[in-house]
Formats: structure tokens, C-alpha cells, sequence
């Protein structure tokens, strides 16, 4: 294994592993939420030792293995302050561009670091900033007036009081009332403006960057096909750049390995791809 | 903290030292010994608390990660409760090495109290016991615990469809987004904490209440195991393997507390 401890940045206060490798495209990985660098279920790991590219995986000032940042900068500033120091190691090692890696929180901080950082040339975003439009909506109430699963839980949850004796008899975990996974746009992620979104994905596109979208369960509440996606941003150019796909059998963090692998796969192909239009 | 990576070379560890910073406590250095796969993603910041009170009480710390987990080298399915015995002893060494300290303590939360109490067999110099927090004392009802979650988070994440097509009587190959080999599973179905015999001075017990099977019922620990038992009394009960609420961390401070006093106080 050709990896290695780094600590950079303010005071040598942030923690990142360094992986040698071929080519001058470095990979980069950022924390997904508050898991440490090597990422939910370690994807962050299985990704990076998938690919022959260098690559660096670090912890954001305060999470996994970094100290906090100072009190005076801001989250937002200490965040893209963060991802500079990273990509200056890998350019120390010879890189001369990297393609960058986030899931959830990881794909904003890329987003908002990519607008400031042109060292950044692909972006590979797993479950960014997500936005609805009238047909998705419409799309969406015909899939789940048509999902026989949906019906059954409904009755499940109408005979609840039976279920909750019989589960007070036994060990056995209630799967009838599981809470339904987290609707992004009520958890604590503050989404920049559709339009806002689009402009920025278009600017990003129209100076050269190649970006993945990669969007999963998680977000089917919002759409669950790429043409919605494209459908509601329709008034932008994204410069034939932008890939989009939308798997619904996927949860959000890649949970089954069977996932795990294909993602590792549909990555692979999109970067064979993204080499062979350079050459 | 210091991170680094230590070991045989072609079976890299990644360890994170953390050293006194309180001196002439004359507290015993202590290695942390991590539980598995999802587990260990939700006890990581306990850890880190609890490495970083310890060596402000003035105990050299040693974390790491398991072959096969977190940035240490190998694939998830290199991972087995030989093999977590292995990376003990050899963090164990390591730390021994960078304090220079006579006396190691191990404090092992979960599976990891499992991996500890069998390194414990190879009876290593200077170990001055363990500290055996929620231990998996059951192999044989843990896979069944692995096997009920990994059902549950099918159905949490994709729906009834993608839960019935999991055959619940395959052999379990995966928990929470982390692979399981054979051997490990093999390693589970025979593995009971109460038939070791390691010997050791001390043993202490830091249990949780919420266990309802017969065979994780905390057993009479027999004087084979070690010559001083005791137990830390219980605080809480965190979910260190729930379902829904993956990637998320638990910190039970009360616990910690108690632990870093134990440790204090050691004799």
C-alpha cells in the first residue's frame, strides 16, 4: 500500500492520507457529513484504492482527526480554505488537476469550492443539492399511488395499536412503523436558489469542468429521473459536461455492498470517458 | 495526536498516539481497541474523547484501525477476530515502544472488548488488564443481531421488496455497509467471551442492561479469567448498531467518565 499520513494546512492542524499513484489527475475526498475521512461504511477508502490516479483523503477543520479551525473564520470560508490546502498537496506530488469527490455535505463543499478553486476539473457529486419541478411532483404521486409497498404500510400503520402488543411480547424489531428515510429538504442543509444552482452548474461547465451528478433514493421525494432533472433546468447550457443519473434502488450512503461496487463502476466508466474525450 | 502508520509493512496499521500531557501522573498507557464496521463509525468521536481525557490525565493513548477498517491496509473482508487479536498485540507493542510505559491497559468497547480478551490468551508483557466495555459476549447472537440489522436497514433504506429478496438464510456476508468473510463468521458462530481462559490481573467490566437474549445475559465471570474482576456500574445504553441513524455518533459521556477514573485509579 503506497499511502501516507499528511498533516497540513494553519498549524499542521488538518489530517489527510496521501496515495500514490499514476497520472497527474489527483482524486480528492471530503468528509460526508460528520463521518471521518474514509467516509460512510469507508467509501471514501474503497474509492480511493480503486483508481490507479493519486489521491487524498483529509478530514475539514473539527472533523475526524483535524483540529477546529480558528474562531474567526467562518464555516464556509474555513471549508474552501480546507479543500486549497488539500489540492496544494496533491499538486505538490505533480498533480496538475484533480477531480473531486463528495456525497451529501461533501458535494456542496465541492460545489462551493470548485466556483473559487479552477484546479478543480471534475466534479463527482453524490446526492448535491436536489430541486423538484411540477412534472417530477406529478411523476412522483403516480409512482406511489402505483407502489403496492406504500398500501401496505398505510393498512401496517392503521392496525399499529395490534402491532405494538405484539411487539411488546417479543425481541423482534418493529419494521412495520420504520420512520421513512430523511427528506433532504427538511433536514439541516440549506439549498441555494434553483436558478443560483443552475447558473453556477452552467459557469462551471462553460470553463472547462466536467461534473457527474449522481442522485439516489434519497432524493425521490424531489425527482426520480434525469430528464426531470434536466427538465427543470431546461433554460441552462451545460456545455454537454454535465452527466446526471438517478438511481431509486440506491440509499444515500451506497449501504449494500452490491452498491458499493456499482458505484465504483459507473465512476470508473465516467472517468474512462472523461479521458478519452481529452485525448 | 500523532497519526501514523506502524507495523509490518505489507500489513499496514493506522495508529494515532496520543501522549501525555500531564506529567508525572505515572498512569498506565492504554490502546484503544475499536468494535466493527458501522460500530465503529459511531463510537469514533467516543474514542477520541475518551483518548484525549486519558492522556490529559497523563496516559500515553493508542488508537488504531484494524486491518481491513478505516485508513489501515486490506479490504473489509481481511478482517476476523484472529486477526483483530493480531493488530491488539502489535498496537499493544507499538505502544509499548513509543511510551515506553510497564504497564498497558486495553479498554475495548464491543467486539473490539471480544478481540482483546482473546489477544489477552498470547498473554503479552506488560498487560495490566482490560476494561471490557459492552462486550460481545455471544458470537452465535451477535450474528443474529448483524443479521436482524442488515434486514431492518434493507427495509429503512429500499422498501419491503428489496428486504423479502433477502435470503435470511444465506450466509450473512455483509453488516451496515461493511463486508463480513467467512472466516469471521465461522470465528462468531463458536465465540464465547466466558470460555477464555487469558489469566489476566484484571478484568473490568463496563456493561450494558439492555441485553434481553438468554446467551448475552452478563455471566458469572469464573476466576480463570482473571484474578481481580470488577465492573463499572452502568450509565447508558447507547445504540452502537442501530439501523436508522447510520453515520451518526454517540458519546456517552457518563461512561467516559468512568472509564478515565477507572483507569486513574488503577491497581
Amino acid at each position: 500500500m503506497k499511502e501516507r499520513v499528511v498533516s497540513f494546512g494553519q498549524d499542521e492542524r488538518l489530517v489527510g492520507i496521501l496515495k500514490s499513484g499514476k497520472g497527474r489527475v489527483g482524486h480528492l475526498f471530503l468528509n460526508a457529513g460528520i463521518v471521518h475521512r474514509i467516509g460512510p461504511h469507508r467509501l471514501n477508502v474503497t474509492l480511493a484504492r480503486a483508481f490507479d490516479a493519486p489521491s487524498f483523503r483529509f478530514d475539514l477543520s473539527g472533523l475526524g482527526d483535524s483540529r477546529p479551525a480558528s474562531a474567526t473564520a467562518s464555516n464556509e470560508d474555513s471549508i474552501v480554505n480546507d479543500i486549497s490546502d488539500a489540492i496544494d498537496i496533491l499538486f505538490s506530488t505533480g498533480c496538475e488537476s484533480v477531480v473531486a469527490f463528495g456525497l451529501c455535505s461533501g458535494a456542496d463543499d465541492i460545489y462551493h469550492a470548485a466556483l473559487n478553486d479552477n484546479r478543480i476539473t471534475g466534479l463527482i457529486l453524490m446526492d448535491p443539492y436536489a430541486y423538484t419541478s411540477t412534472r417530477a411532483r406529478l411523476e412522483r404521486t403516480i409512482e406511489k399511488a402505483a407502489d403496492p409497498s406504500r398500501w401496505a404500510r398505510a393498512i401496517s400503520r392503521l392496525t399499529s395499536k395490534e402491532a405494538e402488543r405484539e411487539n411488546d411480547k417479543s425481541d423482534s424489531l418493529d419494521l412495520s412503523n420504520m420512520p421513512e428515510p430523511a427528506d433532504p429538504q427538511t433536514i439541516d442543509r440549506v439549498f441555494p436558489p434553483r436558478q443560483e444552482f443552475g447558473e453556477n452548474l452552467s459557469r462551471l461547465t462553460a470553463t472547462g469542468r466536467d461534473i457527474l451528478i449522481l442522485y439516489t433514493k434519497y432524493v425521490e421525494e424531489l425527482l426520480t429521473k434525469p430528464e426531470q432533472f434536466h427538465d427543470t433546468f431546461r433554460d441552462f447550457d451545460f456545455h454537454d459536461r454535465l452527466t446526471v443519473m438517478v438511481n431509486p434502488d440506491v440509499d444515500h450512503t451506497y449501504t449494500l455492498l452490491a452498491c458499493q461496487q456499482e458505484l465504483v463502476e459507473t465512476i470508473r466508466q465516467w472517468l474512462d470517458d472523461r479521458r478519452d474525450r481529452s485525448l | 495526536m500523532t497519526a501514523f502508520y506502524f507495523g509490518d509493512p505489507s500489513r499496514p496499521l493506522f495508529g494515532r498516539y496520543f501522549a501525555p500531557t500531564t506529567r508525572g501522573a505515572k498512569m498506565p498507557a492504554v490502546v484503544l481497541c475499536s468494535p466493527f464496521g458501522e460500530e465503529a463509525v459511531r463510537s469514533f468521536k467516543s474514542f477520541h474523547v475518551l483518548a484525549e481525557r486519558l492522556s490529559k490525565a497523563g496516559a500515553p493513548v493508542m488508537r488504531f484501525d484494524y486491518y481491513g477498517s478505516g485508513d489501515s491496509g486490506g479490504d473489509g473482508k481481511a478482517l476476523s477476530l484472529a486477526s483483530m487479536a493480531d493488530d491488539i498485540l502489535e498496537a499493544h507493542e507499538e505502544l509499548r515502544d513509543m511510551s515506553l510505559a510497564t504497564q498497558v491497559i486495553w479498554v475495548g468497547l464491543r467486539l473490539g472488548a471480544s478481540g482483546a480478551a482473546i489477544a489477552a490468551l498470547q498473554k503479552p508483557s506488560g498487560l495490566g488488564g482490560l476494561i471490557a466495555w459492552e462486550p460481545i459476549l455471544s458470537g452465535a447472537h451477535y450474528l443474529e443481531v448483524m443479521r436482524s440489522s442488515q434486514v431492518a436497514n434493507i427495509r429503512f433504506q429500499l422498501g419491503d421488496a428489496a428486504s423479502k429478496a433477502f435470503n435470511t438464510n444465506a450466509p450473512l456476508k455483509e453488516y451496515l455497509g461493511f463486508p463480513i468473510s467467512e472466516h469471521l463468521v465461522e470465528e462468531l458462530e463458536t465465540f464465547r467471551f466466558d470460555q477464555l481462559t487469558p489469566k489476566m490481573r484484571r478484568l473490568v467490566w463496563a456493561p450494558a442492561s439492555h441485553f434481553k437474549s438468554d446467551d448475552e445475559k452478563w455471566p458469572t465471570v469464573s476466576e480463570h479469567f482473571a484474578h481481580k474482576v470488577d465492573e463499572i456500574p452502568k450509565t447508558t445504553d447507547p445504540a452502537w448498531n442501530s439501523e436508522n441513524a447510520m453515520n451518526s455518533f454517540v458519546v456517552p459521556i457518563l461512561m467516559i467518565d468512568q472509564i478515565v477514573k477507572t483507569v486513574e485509579t488503577w491497581r
